[in-house]
Protein backbone atom coordinates (compact mmCIF):
# COMPACT_ATOMS: atom_id res chain seq x y z
CA UNK A 1 0.00 0.00 0.00
CA UNK A 2 2.70 2.66 1.08
CA UNK A 3 4.93 1.23 -1.60
CA UNK A 4 2.22 2.00 -4.26
CA UNK A 5 1.19 5.59 -2.87
CA UNK A 6 5.07 6.20 -3.48
CA UNK A 7 4.80 5.11 -7.17
CA UNK A 8 1.98 7.02 -7.67
CA UNK A 9 3.31 10.24 -5.77
CA UNK A 10 6.59 9.41 -8.52
CA UNK A 11 5.05 9.54 -10.82
CA UNK A 12 2.51 12.48 -11.25
CA UNK A 13 5.67 14.19 -9.49
CA UNK A 14 7.43 13.38 -12.84
CA UNK A 15 4.58 14.12 -14.33
CA UNK A 16 4.40 17.93 -13.22
CA UNK A 17 8.50 18.25 -13.61
CA UNK A 18 7.53 17.33 -17.48
CA UNK A 19 4.93 19.80 -17.55
CA UNK A 20 7.27 22.62 -15.12
CA UNK A 21 10.20 21.88 -17.94
CA UNK A 22 8.06 22.09 -21.09
CA UNK A 23 6.80 25.47 -19.35
CA UNK A 24 10.50 26.46 -18.90
CA UNK A 25 11.53 25.67 -21.83
CA UNK A 26 8.40 27.79 -23.11
CA UNK A 27 9.60 30.52 -21.66
CA UNK A 28 12.97 30.64 -22.61
CA UNK A 29 11.99 30.71 -26.33
CA UNK A 30 9.60 33.48 -25.68
CA UNK A 31 12.79 35.38 -23.56
CA UNK A 32 15.18 35.02 -26.47
CA UNK A 33 12.35 35.40 -29.27
CA UNK A 34 11.84 38.92 -27.31
CA UNK A 35 15.78 39.60 -26.79
CA UNK A 36 16.41 38.77 -30.27
CA UNK A 37 13.52 41.51 -30.90
CA UNK A 38 14.65 44.26 -28.99
CA UNK A 39 18.10 44.11 -30.28
CA UNK A 40 17.05 44.26 -34.04
CA UNK A 41 14.82 47.33 -32.75
CA UNK A 42 17.58 48.99 -30.95
CA UNK A 43 20.05 49.32 -34.11
CA UNK A 44 20.24 53.15 -34.62
CA UNK A 45 19.22 54.71 -38.01
CA UNK A 46 21.69 55.65 -40.15
CA UNK A 47 22.79 59.63 -39.96
CA UNK A 48 25.00 61.51 -41.91
CA UNK A 49 25.39 65.17 -43.36
CA UNK A 50 25.90 66.42 -46.72
CA UNK A 51 28.36 69.07 -45.93
CA UNK A 52 28.41 70.70 -49.30
CA UNK A 53 28.26 69.70 -52.87
CA UNK A 54 30.10 71.97 -56.02
CA UNK A 55 29.25 71.30 -59.45
CA UNK A 56 31.27 72.67 -61.91
CA UNK A 57 31.09 72.11 -65.38
CA UNK A 58 33.37 72.35 -68.76
CA UNK A 59 36.10 72.21 -66.41
CA UNK A 60 39.36 71.64 -68.20
CA UNK A 61 40.60 68.60 -67.56
CA UNK A 62 43.46 67.86 -70.01
CA UNK A 63 45.42 69.97 -71.88
CA UNK A 64 47.38 68.40 -75.17
CA UNK A 65 49.10 70.28 -78.51
CA UNK A 66 50.18 68.36 -81.72
CA UNK A 67 53.45 68.05 -82.83
CA UNK A 68 55.13 71.00 -85.02
CA UNK A 69 52.83 73.33 -82.52
CA UNK A 70 54.68 73.74 -79.50
CA UNK A 71 56.23 76.74 -81.04
CA UNK A 72 59.77 78.21 -80.45
CA UNK A 73 61.44 80.56 -78.13
CA UNK A 74 59.53 80.16 -75.23
CA UNK A 75 61.02 80.18 -71.67
CA UNK A 76 59.35 77.78 -68.65
CA UNK A 77 56.17 79.64 -67.56
CA UNK A 78 52.49 79.67 -66.88
CA UNK A 79 49.60 78.73 -68.94
CA UNK A 80 46.19 80.49 -68.60
CA UNK A 81 43.01 80.45 -70.66
CA UNK A 82 40.19 82.67 -71.23
CA UNK A 83 36.72 82.94 -73.12
CA UNK A 84 36.21 86.36 -73.97
CA UNK A 85 36.09 88.50 -70.60
CA UNK A 86 35.84 84.57 -68.71
CA UNK A 87 39.35 83.85 -67.58
CA UNK A 88 37.70 80.52 -66.55
CA UNK A 89 37.73 80.06 -63.11
CA UNK A 90 41.31 81.00 -62.38
CA UNK A 91 42.11 77.72 -64.94
CA UNK A 92 46.23 77.90 -64.51
CA UNK A 93 48.77 75.22 -65.55
CA UNK A 94 52.56 75.56 -65.61
CA UNK A 95 55.00 74.21 -68.34
CA UNK A 96 58.56 73.57 -68.99
CA UNK A 97 60.58 73.79 -72.58
CA UNK A 98 63.15 72.15 -74.16
CA UNK A 99 65.48 74.38 -76.89
CA UNK A 100 62.47 76.91 -76.30
CA UNK A 101 59.73 74.35 -77.30
CA UNK A 102 57.05 74.27 -74.60
CA UNK A 103 57.35 70.33 -73.50
CA UNK A 104 53.32 69.08 -73.42
CA UNK A 105 54.09 66.31 -71.39
CA UNK A 106 55.18 68.65 -68.87
CA UNK A 107 52.17 70.85 -69.10
CA UNK A 108 50.71 70.41 -65.24
CA UNK A 109 47.36 71.45 -64.48
CA UNK A 110 47.58 73.49 -61.05
CA UNK A 111 44.24 74.89 -61.14
CA UNK A 112 41.24 73.21 -63.38
CA UNK A 113 39.28 76.08 -63.41
CA UNK A 114 35.88 75.93 -65.33
CA UNK A 115 35.25 77.96 -68.75
CA UNK A 116 31.16 79.05 -69.38
CA UNK A 117 30.81 76.62 -72.28
CA UNK A 118 32.95 73.89 -74.35
CA UNK A 119 34.13 76.13 -77.09
CA UNK A 120 38.10 76.36 -76.99
CA UNK A 121 38.81 79.16 -75.09
CA UNK A 122 41.73 81.39 -75.92
CA UNK A 123 45.04 80.59 -74.51
CA UNK A 124 47.67 82.94 -73.00
CA UNK A 125 51.02 82.12 -72.27
CA UNK A 126 53.52 83.59 -69.80
CA UNK A 127 56.79 83.49 -68.24
CA UNK A 128 57.10 82.73 -64.61
CA UNK A 129 56.53 86.30 -63.40
CA UNK A 130 53.26 86.28 -64.94
CA UNK A 131 54.88 88.71 -68.31
CA UNK A 132 53.35 87.28 -71.48
CA UNK A 133 55.92 86.15 -73.46
CA UNK A 134 56.84 87.15 -77.31
CA UNK A 135 57.91 83.75 -79.09
CA UNK A 136 59.86 83.58 -82.19
CA UNK A 137 57.30 80.96 -83.67
CA UNK A 138 53.68 80.64 -81.65
CA UNK A 139 52.40 77.10 -80.18
CA UNK A 140 49.31 76.46 -80.51
CA UNK A 141 47.48 74.32 -77.81
CA UNK A 142 44.53 72.03 -78.92
CA UNK A 143 40.99 71.87 -77.63
CA UNK A 144 41.25 71.15 -74.23
CA UNK A 145 39.18 67.94 -72.79
CA UNK A 146 36.17 69.19 -70.83
CA UNK A 147 34.63 67.26 -67.87
CA UNK A 148 32.52 68.01 -65.03
CA UNK A 149 33.92 68.15 -61.49
CA UNK A 150 31.86 67.15 -58.75
CA UNK A 151 33.22 67.69 -55.45
CA UNK A 152 31.78 66.61 -51.91
CA UNK A 153 31.93 66.17 -48.35
CA UNK A 154 29.31 63.87 -46.55
CA UNK A 155 30.24 63.43 -42.78
CA UNK A 156 29.29 60.11 -40.95
CA UNK A 157 26.87 61.50 -37.66
CA UNK A 158 25.86 58.47 -36.36
CA UNK A 159 26.97 55.48 -33.88
CA UNK A 160 28.11 52.83 -35.94
CA UNK A 161 30.07 52.79 -39.02
CA UNK A 162 28.76 52.50 -42.86
CA UNK A 163 29.90 50.86 -45.18
CA UNK A 164 30.42 52.55 -48.49
CA UNK A 165 29.37 49.73 -50.75
CA UNK A 166 25.56 50.50 -48.62
CA UNK A 167 25.23 53.90 -49.61
CA UNK A 168 23.51 54.81 -52.62
CA UNK A 169 24.59 57.96 -54.61
CA UNK A 170 21.65 59.44 -57.01
CA UNK A 171 21.71 62.27 -59.60
CA UNK A 172 19.12 64.32 -60.23
CA UNK A 173 17.00 61.12 -58.51
CA UNK A 174 18.31 58.85 -61.15
CA UNK A 175 21.61 56.78 -62.20
CA UNK A 176 22.24 55.33 -59.20
CA UNK A 177 25.04 53.40 -57.94
CA UNK A 178 26.63 52.89 -54.99
CA UNK A 179 29.34 55.54 -53.28
CA UNK A 180 31.93 53.19 -53.90
CA UNK A 181 30.95 52.37 -57.42
CA UNK A 182 30.38 56.58 -58.16
CA UNK A 183 34.37 56.76 -57.07
CA UNK A 184 36.75 56.30 -59.93
CA UNK A 185 39.31 59.05 -59.62
CA UNK A 186 42.68 58.95 -57.96
CA UNK A 187 41.28 62.55 -56.55
CA UNK A 188 38.76 60.53 -54.66
CA UNK A 189 39.07 59.42 -51.16
CA UNK A 190 37.84 56.19 -51.88
CA UNK A 191 38.80 55.32 -55.60
CA UNK A 192 36.32 52.66 -56.25
CA UNK A 193 37.31 50.31 -53.34
CA UNK A 194 34.80 49.96 -50.21
CA UNK A 195 35.77 50.80 -47.13
CA UNK A 196 33.95 51.61 -43.92
CA UNK A 197 32.78 55.15 -43.08
CA UNK A 198 33.05 55.65 -39.46
CA UNK A 199 31.64 57.69 -37.22
CA UNK A 200 32.72 61.12 -37.13
CA UNK A 201 34.50 60.63 -40.23
CA UNK A 202 33.76 63.19 -43.19
CA UNK A 203 34.53 61.35 -46.59
CA UNK A 204 35.87 63.49 -50.04
CA UNK A 205 34.45 62.56 -52.63
CA UNK A 206 35.37 63.26 -56.21
CA UNK A 207 33.60 62.75 -59.65
CA UNK A 208 35.00 63.54 -62.98
CA UNK A 209 32.26 62.67 -66.08
CA UNK A 210 32.79 63.02 -69.61
CA UNK A 211 30.81 66.25 -69.37
CA UNK A 212 29.51 65.62 -72.96
CA UNK A 213 27.81 62.42 -71.38
CA UNK A 214 26.16 64.17 -68.39
CA UNK A 215 23.86 67.33 -68.22
CA UNK A 216 24.45 69.49 -64.96
CA UNK A 217 23.24 67.53 -62.16
CA UNK A 218 20.74 70.03 -59.85
CA UNK A 219 20.63 67.66 -56.65
CA UNK A 220 22.97 65.14 -55.67
CA UNK A 221 20.89 62.24 -53.22
CA UNK A 222 22.62 59.56 -50.61
CA UNK A 223 20.26 56.90 -49.17
CA UNK A 224 21.41 54.96 -46.37
CA UNK A 225 19.50 52.50 -45.40
CA UNK A 226 16.22 54.04 -44.67
CA UNK A 227 18.14 57.64 -44.44
CA UNK A 228 17.99 59.69 -47.40
CA UNK A 229 19.30 63.06 -47.51
CA UNK A 230 18.95 65.43 -50.47
CA UNK A 231 21.72 68.28 -51.36
CA UNK A 232 21.18 71.21 -54.39
CA UNK A 233 24.80 71.68 -56.31
CA UNK A 234 26.41 74.84 -55.70
CA UNK B 1 -9.88 -4.40 6.54
CA UNK B 2 -9.15 -6.93 3.19
CA UNK B 3 -12.16 -4.88 1.19
CA UNK B 4 -10.78 -1.53 2.63
CA UNK B 5 -7.58 -2.18 1.02
CA UNK B 6 -9.29 -2.74 -2.27
CA UNK B 7 -11.02 -0.13 -2.50
CA UNK B 8 -8.15 1.64 -1.38
CA UNK B 9 -5.92 0.21 -4.84
CA UNK B 10 -8.75 0.89 -6.85
CA UNK B 11 -8.80 4.82 -5.89
CA UNK B 12 -5.43 4.58 -6.16
CA UNK B 13 -4.93 3.62 -9.65
CA UNK B 14 -8.06 5.64 -10.36
CA UNK B 15 -6.47 8.57 -9.11
CA UNK B 16 -3.23 7.92 -11.14
CA UNK B 17 -5.20 7.00 -14.38
CA UNK B 18 -6.86 10.58 -14.17
CA UNK B 19 -3.95 12.44 -13.21
CA UNK B 20 -1.96 10.39 -15.82
CA UNK B 21 -4.41 11.57 -18.28
CA UNK B 22 -4.72 14.90 -17.24
CA UNK B 23 -1.08 15.33 -17.23
CA UNK B 24 -1.29 13.31 -20.69
CA UNK B 25 -3.76 16.60 -22.03
CA UNK B 26 -1.64 19.23 -20.04
CA UNK B 27 1.67 18.65 -21.54
CA UNK B 28 -0.54 18.33 -25.22
CA UNK B 29 -2.46 21.29 -24.48
CA UNK B 30 1.20 23.18 -23.21
CA UNK B 31 2.69 21.87 -26.08
CA UNK B 32 0.37 23.22 -28.83
CA UNK B 33 0.12 26.45 -26.80
CA UNK B 34 3.43 26.85 -26.53
CA UNK B 35 3.85 26.29 -30.46
CA UNK B 36 1.80 28.76 -31.37
CA UNK B 37 2.94 31.13 -29.05
CA UNK B 38 6.45 30.97 -30.45
CA UNK B 39 5.11 31.09 -34.22
CA UNK B 40 3.31 34.18 -33.32
CA UNK B 41 6.68 35.32 -31.75
CA UNK B 42 8.78 34.35 -34.99
CA UNK B 43 6.42 36.28 -36.57
CA UNK B 44 6.01 38.98 -34.50
CA UNK B 45 10.50 38.85 -34.69
CA UNK B 46 10.30 38.77 -38.30
CA UNK B 47 8.28 41.48 -38.89
CA UNK B 48 10.62 43.58 -37.22
CA UNK B 49 13.32 42.54 -39.07
CA UNK B 50 11.65 43.41 -42.42
CA UNK B 51 11.79 46.81 -43.85
CA UNK B 52 11.95 48.54 -47.40
CA UNK B 53 12.32 51.96 -48.19
CA UNK B 54 12.21 54.71 -50.65
CA UNK B 55 15.15 55.84 -51.95
CA UNK B 56 16.74 58.47 -53.65
CA UNK B 57 15.58 61.83 -54.37
CA UNK B 58 11.65 62.67 -53.28
CA UNK B 59 11.70 65.80 -55.21
CA UNK B 60 13.07 63.87 -58.57
CA UNK B 61 10.48 60.71 -59.83
CA UNK B 62 11.39 60.41 -63.44
CA UNK B 63 7.91 60.73 -65.34
CA UNK B 64 8.82 59.43 -69.13
CA UNK B 65 6.92 61.28 -71.47
CA UNK B 66 8.00 59.38 -74.60
CA UNK B 67 6.05 56.23 -74.32
CA UNK B 68 2.62 55.12 -74.23
CA UNK B 69 1.35 54.94 -71.45
CA UNK B 70 3.66 57.42 -70.11
CA UNK B 71 6.14 55.66 -67.03
CA UNK B 72 7.34 56.20 -63.71
CA UNK B 73 10.56 55.33 -62.56
CA UNK B 74 11.61 54.85 -58.41
CA UNK B 75 14.12 52.88 -56.47
CA UNK B 76 13.02 51.11 -53.54
CA UNK B 77 15.65 50.02 -51.16
CA UNK B 78 15.67 46.72 -48.76
CA UNK B 79 16.23 47.74 -45.49
CA UNK B 80 15.86 44.64 -43.42
CA UNK B 81 17.42 41.47 -42.41
CA UNK B 82 15.71 39.08 -44.87
CA UNK B 83 15.17 38.33 -48.60
CA UNK B 84 11.97 39.97 -50.31
CA UNK B 85 10.51 38.38 -52.79
CA UNK B 86 10.00 41.24 -55.64
CA UNK B 87 7.18 39.48 -57.50
CA UNK B 88 5.15 39.60 -54.69
CA UNK B 89 4.43 43.61 -54.56
CA UNK B 90 2.00 45.89 -54.87
CA UNK B 91 1.79 49.32 -55.58
CA UNK B 92 -0.89 52.13 -55.47
CA UNK B 93 -0.40 56.06 -56.79
CA UNK B 94 -2.81 58.53 -55.08
CA UNK B 95 -4.23 54.84 -54.01
CA UNK B 96 -4.76 53.82 -57.07
CA UNK B 97 -3.53 49.93 -57.51
CA UNK B 98 -0.75 49.44 -60.99
CA UNK B 99 -1.69 46.24 -61.76
CA UNK B 100 1.14 43.86 -61.64
CA UNK B 101 1.33 43.72 -65.76
CA UNK B 102 2.29 47.85 -65.52
CA UNK B 103 5.10 47.21 -63.15
CA UNK B 104 8.95 45.98 -64.11
CA UNK B 105 11.89 45.81 -61.49
CA UNK B 106 15.45 45.46 -62.07
CA UNK B 107 18.04 45.10 -60.02
CA UNK B 108 20.54 47.74 -59.39
CA UNK B 109 23.71 47.55 -58.67
CA UNK B 110 27.11 45.90 -60.25
CA UNK B 111 27.12 43.22 -60.33
CA UNK B 112 23.51 42.85 -60.69
CA UNK B 113 22.14 41.24 -58.01
CA UNK B 114 20.19 38.39 -58.52
CA UNK B 115 17.65 38.09 -55.43
CA UNK B 116 16.42 40.98 -53.36
CA UNK B 117 18.29 40.64 -50.42
CA UNK B 118 19.24 43.08 -47.47
CA UNK B 119 20.61 46.60 -48.69
CA UNK B 120 19.91 45.81 -52.55
CA UNK B 121 18.43 48.34 -54.68
CA UNK B 122 15.53 47.66 -57.25
CA UNK B 123 14.84 49.84 -59.44
CA UNK B 124 10.43 49.82 -60.45
CA UNK B 125 9.09 51.07 -63.53
CA UNK B 126 5.08 51.63 -63.56
CA UNK B 127 3.27 52.19 -66.47
CA UNK B 128 -0.29 52.92 -66.70
CA UNK B 129 -2.83 55.45 -69.01
CA UNK B 130 -3.56 57.30 -65.66
CA UNK B 131 0.33 58.80 -65.57
CA UNK B 132 -0.71 60.50 -68.78
CA UNK B 133 -2.94 63.02 -67.17
CA UNK B 134 -0.12 63.61 -64.51
CA UNK B 135 1.48 66.91 -64.22
CA UNK B 136 5.25 67.15 -64.79
CA UNK B 137 6.00 68.38 -61.49
CA UNK B 138 3.02 66.71 -59.37
CA UNK B 139 3.42 65.56 -56.23
CA UNK B 140 2.02 61.64 -56.20
CA UNK B 141 2.04 59.16 -53.22
CA UNK B 142 3.13 56.09 -53.27
CA UNK B 143 2.75 53.13 -51.63
CA UNK B 144 4.54 49.79 -51.86
CA UNK B 145 3.91 46.71 -49.96
CA UNK B 146 5.81 43.69 -50.59
CA UNK B 147 5.65 40.29 -49.17
CA UNK B 148 8.98 38.50 -47.80
CA UNK B 149 10.09 35.31 -48.64
CA UNK B 150 9.73 32.30 -46.18
CA UNK B 151 12.33 32.58 -43.23
CA UNK B 152 11.90 29.49 -41.08
CA UNK B 153 8.64 28.71 -42.47
CA UNK B 154 7.10 32.13 -41.78
CA UNK B 155 7.21 35.25 -44.04
CA UNK B 156 5.76 38.60 -43.60
CA UNK B 157 5.58 41.77 -45.68
CA UNK B 158 6.95 45.25 -45.30
CA UNK B 159 5.61 48.20 -46.70
CA UNK B 160 6.27 52.39 -46.95
CA UNK B 161 4.66 55.10 -48.34
CA UNK B 162 6.14 58.56 -49.64
CA UNK B 163 4.73 61.77 -51.20
CA UNK B 164 7.22 62.38 -54.31
CA UNK B 165 7.56 65.08 -56.99
CA UNK B 166 7.44 63.96 -60.52
CA UNK B 167 10.29 65.28 -62.85
CA UNK B 168 8.58 64.90 -66.50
Amino acid sequence: MGASAGIGGLIIGIAMLVVFTMAISAFDAQVATGLDAIESASVPDPSFTIDDVNLEQHVIHEVSMTAGNRGTGYVDGILRANVGSDECGGFSATFSTTGGEIDVGNVVITNHGFCPDSSTPTWTIYDSSLVVQTPSSVANFSAPVFRQYIYANITNQGEDFLKTDDVWVFYDGEEPETLTDSQDSTRSEILGVGTNWYSGQTIQLFWDDESSLNTEYERLAFTAGPTTLVRSTS
Amino acid sequence: MADGGVSTYIMLITALLVSSSVSAVLIQEWSSTSRVIQQQQRGIQLAEELSIDFAGDPMNVNIDRSTTPDEITFYVLNTGEHRMDENQMEILIDGQVIPSLGVSTTFVGSPTPSSWDSMVLIEIVLSNNSFDSLNNDADVSIFVTVNSEEVAGVSGSASFNSEVRLNG
